[in-house]
């Protein structure tokens, strides 16, 4: 059995410099979760590796999907159909928060191109999140973005950031990320303070 | 926009009359039809009913109407159980015209094919196969002119009945029944002269339907909608007195004419029931008997596929006669096409509209390959324009563009 990051979760979609689209099955979309760090590999290494942050994961519907939810007697054969075969991809967006050139260190930075179509996505190992959890500077990106749930999203991120960390080391991490979000936040006390309750180990 | 809604004001007012009135007229044959029907209902009356059918095909006075098999023409049959377990092939196809004004006169047909194990909970198989034909042989006729649509059309209808059997076979070891369905009549359309090769397309399909009677598998076309008028003009010849029967007298179904069928049944079948099993007397049916065999003649039957508390939504169903001698086989087919219709609101069955989807040939698609002949036209040192009449059709039909400030820069 491969471990979650070693298979692409799906394939870009759309990208741009700020963000990217991912199209994926149905049966594959049990390993992202919203806040899951992602990277884009492009097939070579002339272009950048990008990371992002999996803010919305999102099912469209169609005419048929449509007739299926109010049928009656709808059979397993029928949902695994639509689930396995259907060209309706379960999509899921992501904000760009870095990217790293070839054999270089990750920067917290919009990448200077976006992935391309059909690059592949893959959820990123314990140690390349450790690498971009090591510093904050991505926060400002994070929080800076009107159109992603950003205390959310931070928070999911941070919580699942300090699930790969040493046990002894968790509180500490999420001390240490709450006071470079209340340095942040510091004239949005509302948004700080919905930020810090969303940490609070429970 | 060219079509000019506002003068077609008043002729949709009268169309709405119209049809307001046809639809009073069709309800007073209907009752009539019922009559008819209810007075031939009892069992005892089927010889003298197959003795008439076969006193007009005597006076070749040209019936075109049902034959009841071998059950009371008001008989109403019940679907059988649905089975645990059954394999299900479907086929549909599409097609490209070929475009004399494109870079490259070509047609095109697309072949969806989907298997459906039920009860398996497994997803089903799913199969899209085009296929491309540039060919002079395939895209002229004889005397170097164009190939028909009707051509094409009988072409594709032979490719399905391949597929379904070709798909069908190789289903033949998976769980039993195996059922194997199409999009549309079973009984080819009359093929003209126009078709050139009509002879060994009738020749594949009639032997794609051997294949499928040796693997003993379930056959059947699927008419949603249909508009047939064979049981009412049926109840006609059974209206007139056996002296008047005449090509001039059946010409018309007389006091019934512009009834269909499903409107005489819809009001008798519960859901998922069938009619009584009917044989269609047409100069085609006559073919399939005598090219395809006994066991190859077209049988068919109505059945409401609507579900309880909905109004009736009759559907024909066409069965081969090896089919058709067995009821179980019939009972268990009717039990799996309802099961299929309660999938989907519209009640078509979900596999022949998956096999739709996996068949039809979108204008996005189109215009993807003719980019991709003309690149393969192009490498190999071809001319790859379009008529200047395509060139025209193009322009006009493209859309506008908005202008924005600072847009042009």
């Amino acid at each position: 059995m491969t471990a979650a990051w070693e298979d692409p979760i799906g394939y870009v979609l759309r990208a741009s410099t700020t963000g990217f689209s991912v199209g994926t099955r149905v049966s594959q979309m049990g390993k992202p979760a919203f806040g899951s760090i992602v990277k884009a590999q492009p097939r070579t290494d002339e272009r950048e590796w990008v990371y992002g942050l999996l803010f919305d994961m999102h099912i469209d519907d169609d005419p048929m999907v449509r007739q299926l939810v109010l049928a009656d007697a709808v059979s397993e054969e029928t949902i695994r159909d639509q689930h396995h075969h259907r060209i309706v991809p379960v999509e899921m967006d992501i904000l760009a928060i870095g990217f790293r050139s070839y054999d270089g260190p990750i920067r917290h930075a919009l990448p200077p191109h976006p992935p391309l179509s059909l690059d592949p996505v893959f959820l990123c190992n314990p140690e390349e999140t450790k690498e971009i959890a090591a510093h904050f500077d991505y926060f400002r990106i994070v929080l800076a973005t009107a159109q992603v749930p950003s205390e959310q999203l931070l928070a999911a991120h941070l919580i699942a950031t300090a699930g790969v960390l040493p046990e002894d080391e968790q509180y500490d991490f999420l001390v240490r990320a709450g006071r470079e979000a209340a340095r942040l936040l510091n004239n949005d006390m509302a948004r700080l303070d919905s930020l810090l309750r969303l940490i609070y180990p429970v | 926009m060219t079509l000019e809604l506002h003068k077609l004001t008043g002729q949709v007012e009268q169309m709405g009359q119209a049809l307001a009135n046809q639809k009073e007229d069709i309800e007073g044959k209907m009752a009539i039809a019922l009559q008819i029907l209810e007075a031939y209902a009892d069992e005892a009356y089927l010889p003298y009913i197959l003795e008439r059918v076969q006193d007009a095909v005597d006076k070749d006075a040209g019936y075109r109407g049902a034959r009841p098999l071998d059950e009371p023409v008001m008989g109403t049959f019940p679907a059988g159980e649905l089975p645990p377990s059954a394999t299900i092939v479907a086929v549909d196809g599409s097609q490209i015209l070929p475009d004399t004004h494109g870079a490259a006169v070509y047609y095109l047909l697309n072949i969806g094919t989907i298997i459906v194990h039920h009860g398996s909970g497994e997803p089903p198989q799913i199969i899209s196969q085009p296929y491309l034909f540039y060919e002079t042989e395939y895209v002229y006729t004889g005397d170097r002119g164009l190939i028909t649509a009707a051509t094409i059309s009988a072409r594709r209808t032979v490719a399905e009945m391949q597929a379904l059997t070709e798909h069908g076979w190789r289903q033949r070891g998976e769980a039993r029944p195996l059922l194997t369905l199409i999009d549309g009549p079973l009984l080819l359309f009359p093929m003209s002269a126009e078709i050139p090769d009509r002879v060994q397309l009738q020749g594949i399909y009639f032997s794609a339907m051997t294949r499928l009677l040796e693997v003993q598998a379930g056959l059947a076309g699927y008419v949603d909608r249909p508009s047939s008028r064979f049981v009412v003009s049926m109840l006609h010849l059974l209206d007139i007195p056996v002296e008047d029967v005449s090509r001039g007298s059946l010409s018309t179904n007389g006091r019934l004419e512009g009834l269909e069928d499903i409107r005489v049944y819809d009001k008798l079948l519960q859901p998922s029931e069938r009619t009584a099993l009917f044989i269609q007397m047409s100069p085609q049916n006559k073919e399939f008997r005598k090219n395809g065999g006994q066991t190859h003649e077209i049988v068919f039957f109505y059945m409401n596929v609507g579900a309880s508390g909905e109004p009736p939504h009759l559907a024909r169903v066409e069965i081969p006669m090896w089919v058709a001698q067995d009821k179980a086989m019939i009972a268990t087919l009717q039990a799996l096409i309802y099961h299929q219709c309660q999938q989907l609101m519209t009640r078509y069955p979900y596999i022949l509209t998956r096999a739709d989807e996996l068949a039809v040939v979108k204008g996005e698609e189109t215009r993807q390959l003719n980019v991709m002949i003309q690149v393969a036209m192009t490498r190999y040192g071809l001319a790859t324009e379009q008529s200047a009449k395509q060139s025209g059709k193009n322009a006009a039909r493209s859309p506008k563009t908005r202008f924005k400030v600072g847009g042009n820069i």
